[in-house]
This record gives C-alpha cells, structure tokens and sequence, in this order.
C-alpha cells in the first residue's frame, strides 16, 4: 500500500505516514497566492481529510484551515481600509504573512512532524 | 511487458492512465475542452482495466456527468433569472445560479484532487458511486 515497510523499526512512525494530501494542501495555498482561487480547494481538502489523519497530521490540518480563514478576513479588512490608504500596506503584509507560514508548515511536513503552533495567530 | 511473470496484484497496475484522465480534469479549469478527453480516455480504459483503476474511471465519468447535470440545471435556473429579471424577480435568480458555477468548479476540482490521491497511494477510490465526495 505504501512505499515504505510499516514494521521497519528504524523509520519513525511520523515518517511512515502518507503525507501527499497535507503536501498538496500547502501547494495549492502556495499557487494560491497567484491565482487567488486554488486556496479555496485546499481548504476543502484540509476539512475533509483532517478527521481521518493521524494525530501530527491534523496539527497540518488545523494549521493550513486556520491560514485560510485568519487571511480571508485580514484581507477582506485590508480591502476596506484601502479607502484610508493603510489597506494596501495590510494586503500586502498578509500576502508575505501566508507565504511564510506555507513554508514553514512545509518544512515540518516533509521533516515528518507535527507543526508546533497550529493555533497561532502569527506563525 | 516484462511484467507478466509477477502476480497481478492491486499495487502493481500501471496508473499512468488514470493520472492523465485526473491531469486532464484539472487542466480542463485553464483551457475548458480537455474534460472531454479526460472522460473519452476513461471510457476507452475502464472495461479493461483492473479494480483499482477501474474504480478511479468510474469516479472520474461520474464526476463529469454529474457536474454537467448541475450545470443544466444552474444554466435552466440562469436563464429563467435571465427572463424574469425583466421584471426585476429575475436577479436574486440570478444569483444563485451563479453561486451554484462556482460551487460546481470547486466540487469538481475537489473530487479530482481527491481521486489522485487515492490514486497515488495505489489505492482504489473508496466511494467511487457518491453523489458528493
């Protein structure tokens, strides 16, 4: 079923885990920061895999669900406050803020761990 | 070839087929044609194929057919919109049947995406007949 031997005692359990679907969540975050349209997707995807995922997994999950909804709403208040000229400087801001936490969430992916602080607000 | 000595197991079917029906979905979002051939190369495959790809094409017909349905039915519902907004009823119509392209587009991508992970894992897809996901 995977590539990897589940009884090998020398991988660790995290490393054995699939990990394409939280892979291909944070992809399409990071092509969403592009298009604008293919985040939406990968947070479909992250609520319908995230109750089946083991424990470090759904850290991912929660993490990746928690980036989407904090940078709708920033961006969302950075379109209205654009009026008042600080909105664009929001926008942007939240643009790097997502980028950022995309690649972090990445590095702890592929290193196999859970993501330290999935509630946080910043990173 | 070479392969026919090994036992046909589940893991070993050659999954590049259903990789080009599901990459043909997901590029029909940029070009809007290349769904048909996705859905012609499923047809052409599924009789001949073994249980985990044949459940992965019959997902990936299902996934178009159905979403043509709800896009007829969405088209019906923008049309009527179209001609009661003459007397200004029409427009919330109208935008329902908008909300429910957009639900479509992202149903559809969502399945697809779905179905090649599972297809990845070498595994079948596991509701190959729901009406959802």
């Amino acid at each position: 079923m995977t590539q990897t031997d589940p009884s090998d005692p020398a991988v660790p359990p995290a490393l054995q885990d699939d990990k394409t679907m939280p892979l291909v969540v944070y992809a399409l975050y990071l092509v969403g920061l592009f298009n604008g349209l293919t985040a939406v997707v990968g947070v479909i995807l992250a609520y319908v895999s995230k109750e089946a995922a083991p424990e470090w997994m759904q850290s991912h999950y929660v993490f990746q669900i928690r980036t989407f909804w904090l940078s709708l709403l920033f961006t969302v208040l950075g379109f209205m406050l654009m009026i008042v000229g600080i909105g664009f400087v929001i926008v942007a801001a939240v643009w790097v803020w997502m980028a950022v936490r995309c690649v972090l969430g990445l590095s702890w992916l592929l290193k196999g761990q859970a993501y330290p602080t999935p509630r946080n607000w910043m990173i | 070839m070479s392969d026919l000595a090994h036992t046909p197991d589940r893991a070993e079917e050659d999954k590049l087929l259903p990789i080009v029906v599901y990459a043909l979905y997901l590029l029909g979002f940029t070009n809007g044609l290349t769904f048909l051939a996705g859905l012609i190369v499923a047809y052409v495959n599924r009789s001949e194929a073994g249980p985990v790809n044949a459940s992965h094409y019959t997902f990936a017909i299902r996934t178009f057919w159905m979403s043509i349905g709800w896009f007829l039915a969405a088209l019906a519902l923008f049309l009527v919109g179209l001609a009661l907004s003459v007397v200004l009823i029409g427009i919330p119509l109208i935008v329902l049947a908008c909300a429910i392209f957009g639900a479509i587009g992202l149903w559809f991508a969502v399945r697809t995406i779905l179905g090649l992970v599972h297809l990845l894992r070498g595994e079948p897809y596991p509701r190959p007949q729901s009406w959802l996901i």
